[in-house]
């Protein structure tokens, strides 16, 4: 690793911490953290005692003296003596491993704690070996020496180093990664149980973001401090981004809204743009820029795409409005003839009862003129028969004189009455 | 008030001593209706058992006769509005319902005359009588037209 290229993104105990790329299953290299920590000279060889610890930061509120009264790394652990003597379990010509069983490397990850975890590609190789060999009769006993342990790292700071370590050589996948996994599985399991007495362990499978955000508030409900909360978030995003393959954006920003947002804001000081400037990390700032960038494009997308939503509604609304006004328009128009439709039947009904009154006045009338003219004429003519009649009578008993005066008195009637249906 | 189609008609009855009619006015004529010989209906009645003949045919049977009951037959009945009773052939008769067999003929041969579709709607009536018929004729007259169906 290339000490330049590392970018000061702290855990909660100023950590190096590089975030795995699960699409690629490529090192991400350099995303990592603490431009403080000192890295050893390129060529340097540590001491066999330093192999494990690469130029620790500051030990800072690591419980430094404890770790180290329980859980010192064994000076057996060096792989430079000259014989593999770990526990004398291993045949005489099993090469020296740098850590006898599982047990030793969790004693020496406790044992240099509140530094920086820095493991070679021989280191992981070794440590894969370890855990070939002997997995069955250590499973037990590095589990217990990690719940011990762990009881003297309240804040979690070791789990994320370990994981920081592991992904920078690229073994998050191997056995290796798998074991790291499980060891700060069970440390954050004994320590939030004792922080929160609420939570469950977070086994694999488990874990999502919202057992992270519960987690958060399950702390923040105690007081956990700064730093427990920060290593816990790191470690599960670590872990979260290996299991369930998270893309390198989106651990990113799990971190970045559950951590370095909120950092920010606690800052009471804001970074000259100089230090920036002149930081060497351009490559982890790219990196992290990058995927806000493409976050900021998809947002700017979506919001392109919202407005064209809107402007195509608002095209539609004023088409909609106008087909309104247009149909509110005929609708008047229609109204307005319906009530002159209206007005035309009440004149026309009007006019039709006028018409009906009238003609039945009529025709009562000339029905009645009917009926006077036909009882005058009946009259007259019952009133002439019996004139006649007399006449008749006189004509037979021979007195002719009266016949005449009776004849001409009917004929005289009939002509008035002729002259009367003439209309004379 | 009969009303027919809107419109109600009251007409006017004429009930005389010796005739009786109805007039109604259509438009700005008066139009009397008359039977079918052109005249009006006698204001007779002829009881005969227990049947009762009115008008015409009852007055050709007393063609000479007066005012007053004649054996069964009673003319111009609507001099006896206000009494008890009157005995027309021996029998006891009200002089309401005497009247009212006049009203009724008059009414019902009005109707199906030639004429009739003049008193379409008429269910009210204007009724003359005589300047000197005191309150208790006027009611059994009123009476006696109430009556008429």
């Amino acid at each position: 690793m290339d000490s330049d290229d590392e970018v000061a993104v702290t855990t909660g105990q100023g950590e190096d911490l590089r975030l795995p790329d699960p699409s690629t299953g490529a090192k991400a290299d350099n995303t990592a953290i603490s431009a403080e920590v000192p890295q050893p000279a390129e060529g340097d060889t540590p001491a066999p005692s330093d192999r494990s610890v690469d130029a620790g930061g500051p030990e800072r509120n690591a419980p430094q003296n404890a770790v180290d009264a329980v859980c010192l790394p064994p000076q057996s652990a060096d792989p430079h003596a000259p014989e593999g003597h770990h526990g004398g379990e291993g045949p005489a010509s099993t090469p020296a491993r740098r850590w006898p069983d599982p047990s030793a490397f969790v004693a020496e990850l406790y044992g240099n704690a509140g530094k920086k975890l820095e493991l070679r590609k021989t280191d992981v190789d070794d440590l894969n070996q370890v855990l070939l060999e002997r997995v069955d009769e250590s499973g037990v006993r590095w589990r217990e020496e990690v719940e011990r342990c762990s009881q003297l790292d309240p804040d979690l700071s070791v789990p994320p180093r370990l994981l920081a370590a592991i992904s920078r050589v690229g073994a998050e996948r191997s056995r290796v990664g798998a074991f790291a996994g499980d060891v700060v599985r069970v440390a954050m399991h004994k320590n939030l149980t004792l922080a929160t007495a609420q939570l469950g362990p977070p086994r694999r499978g488990d874990l999502t973001e919202a057992w992270i955000d519960r987690t958060v508030a399950h702390l923040a409900d105690v007081d956990a401090s700064v730093e427990l909360t920060e290593n816990t978030v790191t470690s599960l995003v670590l872990l979260l981004s290996v299991d369930e393959r998270w893309s390198m954006d989106r651990s990113i920003r799990a971190l970045a809204r559950r951590i370095w947002v909120d950092k920010s804001k606690r800052s009471q000081r804001s970074i000259p743009l100089g230090l920036l400037a002149e930081s060497r990390t351009h490559e982890q700032f790219g990196t992290i820029a990058g995927a806000f960038l493409t976050e900021v494009r998809q947002a700017q997308q979506a919001v392109s795409t919202a407005e064209d939503g809107t402007q195509q509604a608002i095209r539609r609304l004023e088409i909609a409005e106008a087909e309104r006004d247009q149909v509110l328009s005929r609708q008047e128009v229609l109204e307005a003839q319906l009530e002159e439709l209206k007005e035309s039947i009440t004149a026309v009904e009007s006019d039709l009862r006028s018409e009906r009154e009238s003609h039945r006045v009529s025709s009562t009338h000339a029905e009645n003129d009917f009926e006077v003219l036909r009882a005058r004429v009946l009259r007259t003519i019952d009133e002439q028969t019996l004139m006649l009649d007399d006449a008749l009578h006189a004509v037979r008993n021979g007195v002719t004189d009266v016949t005449e005066e009776f004849v001409e008195r009917v004929i005289q009637v009939l002509r008035r009455e002729a002259d009367a249906l003439r209309g004379r | 008030m009969a009303e027919t189609q809107g419109r109600s008609t009251v007409v006017g009855f004429d009930f005389g001593t010796t005739n009786s009619l109805m007039s109604v006015v259509v438009g700005d004529e008066v139009i009397d209706v008359l039977d079918v010989d052109g005249r009006p209906f006698p204001s007779v009645v002829r009881y005969e058992g227990g049947g009762k003949v009115v008008g015409r045919q009852a007055r050709n049977s007393l063609e000479s006769a007066g005012v007053g009951v004649h054996g069964t037959t009673v003319l111009s009945p609507k001099f006896y509005l206000g009494d008890e009773s009157v005995n027309v052939g021996g029998v006891e008769r009200s002089p309401i319902d005497i009247v009212n067999d006049v009203v009724s003929h008059v009414r019902s041969e009005s109707l199906s005359g030639p004429l009739g579709g003049a008193l379409d709607g008429a269910s009210r009536a204007v009724v003359t009588i005589p300047i000197t018929m005191n309150g208790p004729r006027r009611a059994a007259l009123r009476d006696a037209f109430l009556r008429a169906d």
